[in-house]
């Protein structure tokens, strides 16, 4: 006869004995995977190895920093911000974080159409455990780390990019201390997310924009087709946000999207692990030095063959090499997400420092 | 991605792989090697878009 017991909590009858379970325990929510993000700790940084990226703003759209952060401004004019993986020692439990920086404030009126914000991509066919667009839509838990030099109120927006779009927001506060949020958003009955590589959702840290992006209503932690004007409601110093003064920089780390309604502790992943889930999304080769040979009569040929298979073919660069082609398909290999190889018409040939990139 | 200088499509040096590659050089003179007519690559994406608004020409492979 089914039973239900409930409790807050279970403590051990002998002291030191411990808790045994003698049958299977089945939770609502994994035990473990819990995190459906990746690098949320902030510990892996391919492209720049702790490096300041600065003088970012424009329409910059792109990974700077921080393997799976993406930077994407729009209609930038004349604020500018860096980013920059940094050590941290005033936070228990985490090392790393993502520092971004107003490096050139927005002088004058901010245009409408200004915004700058982080992104966390996840791709869709890791989601499906939401269930999306089902009656059975589970809620999603995110809690993280925050901490900034002045007071401030930005935006989390989860934002899901469909010919519907969906989004709910959510403002947060910084202040001069670390503060950890967490928020739950109930399931979504509506907009499945289709289950494929493509971006499935989109984590957005919204921390400058005008008034295209603040000019509507703001609802809490409510799913809703996409109004432009409610994306980024109530940002700070109308809008302007961390591009108000040079004095403006936040700090965050320890980034977590479980299924739940209750934020797990964090899941601290080892940095083996963490690299190697980032490196589906971008792979850094460091001084590695591969070499090609005489494939026929005029061209040599060398394969990169990538530690991880890529999400898709990936976009590559060479920054220390000696190659005049650098090539991820052939007629016998369709995916070229295994493996790239380059050319030359002449020995010596090489590659040393590259990267292939693939990210969402 | 940033601002293009310039694209120009690479051919493989196997059979069946004309036109494979687009190889972008950034307004930074660096070069980057995208795969072409691969949606999933967000740089092809992004190259896609600029061609079809009529902002960027893929030079013909040499």
């Amino acid at each position: 006869m089914a039973s239900e017991l409930k409790v807050n909590t279970i403590t051990e009858a002998t002291a030191g004995s411990g808790i045994t379970f003698a049958k299977d325990i089945i939770p609502a929510t994994p035990l473990s995977h819990r995190n459906m993000m990746i690098n949320g700790a902030m510990l892996v940084d391919q492209r720049k190895a702790g490096v300041l990226a600065t003088n970012i703003g424009a329409t910059d759209n792109d990974y700077r920093t921080l393997d799976r952060w993406r930077n994407i401004w729009t209609g930038g004019e004349s604020a500018r911000n860096s980013l920059q993986q940094v050590a941290i020692t005033d936070l228990a439990g985490f090392s790393k974080a993502l520092k971004i920086d107003c490096v050139t404030a927005e002088g004058g009126t901010q245009d409408a159409d200004e915004s700058f914000k982080m992104a966390y991509r996840f791709e869709g066919q890791d989601l499906q455990g939401m269930e999306k667009g089902f009656s059975s839509a589970k809620p999603v838990t995110v809690s993280f780390w925050v901490k900034g030099t002045a007071s401030k109120t930005y935006m989390l927006e989860l934002h899901q990019a469909k010919s519907t779009a969906r989004h709910a927001t959510q403002q947060f506060s910084v202040t001069a201390s670390w503060v950890k949020h967490t928020y739950t958003f109930p399931g979504d009955t509506t907009n499945t997310i289709n289950c494929d590589n493509a971006e499935g959702l989109e984590l957005n840290l919204w921390l400058f924009a005008g008034s295209n992006y603040t000019s509507g209503s703001y609802t809490s932690k409510t799913w809703a087709n996409v109004t432009t004007a409610n994306r980024a409601v109530g940002i700070s110093d109308s809008g302007k946000g961390l591009m108000n003064t040079t004095s403006d920089e936040v700090y965050f780390t320890g980034f977590q999207m479980e299924l739940g309604s209750v934020a797990t502790p964090f899941e601290h992943r080892s940095y083996g692990d963490e690299i190697i889930r980032c490196m589906r999304y971008c792979e850094v080769m460091t001084g590695t030095n591969v070499h090609g040979g005489l494939y026929n009569s005029s061209d040599h040929l060398g394969s990169w063959w990538f530690k991880v298979r890529k999400r898709a073919r990936p976009t590559t660069t060479v920054s220390t090499g000696n190659q005049a082609a650098i090539l991820n398909a052939s007629s016998g290999d369709a995916g070229g997400t295994d493996s790239c190889y380059f050319t030359k018409t002449s020995g010596g040939m090489y590659i040393q420092n590259a990267k292939a990139d693939c990210e969402l | 991605m940033r601002n293009i200088k310039k694209a120009q499509y690479v051919n493989g040096i196997h059979k069946g792989d004309e036109n494979c590659m687009i190889k972008v050089t950034l307004d930074d003179d660096s070069d980057m090697w995208v795969p072409n007519e691969c949606m999933e690559n967000m740089d092809y994406a992004e190259i896609k878009r600029q061609v079809d608004a009529g902002e960027l020409t893929i030079e013909e492979a040499e």
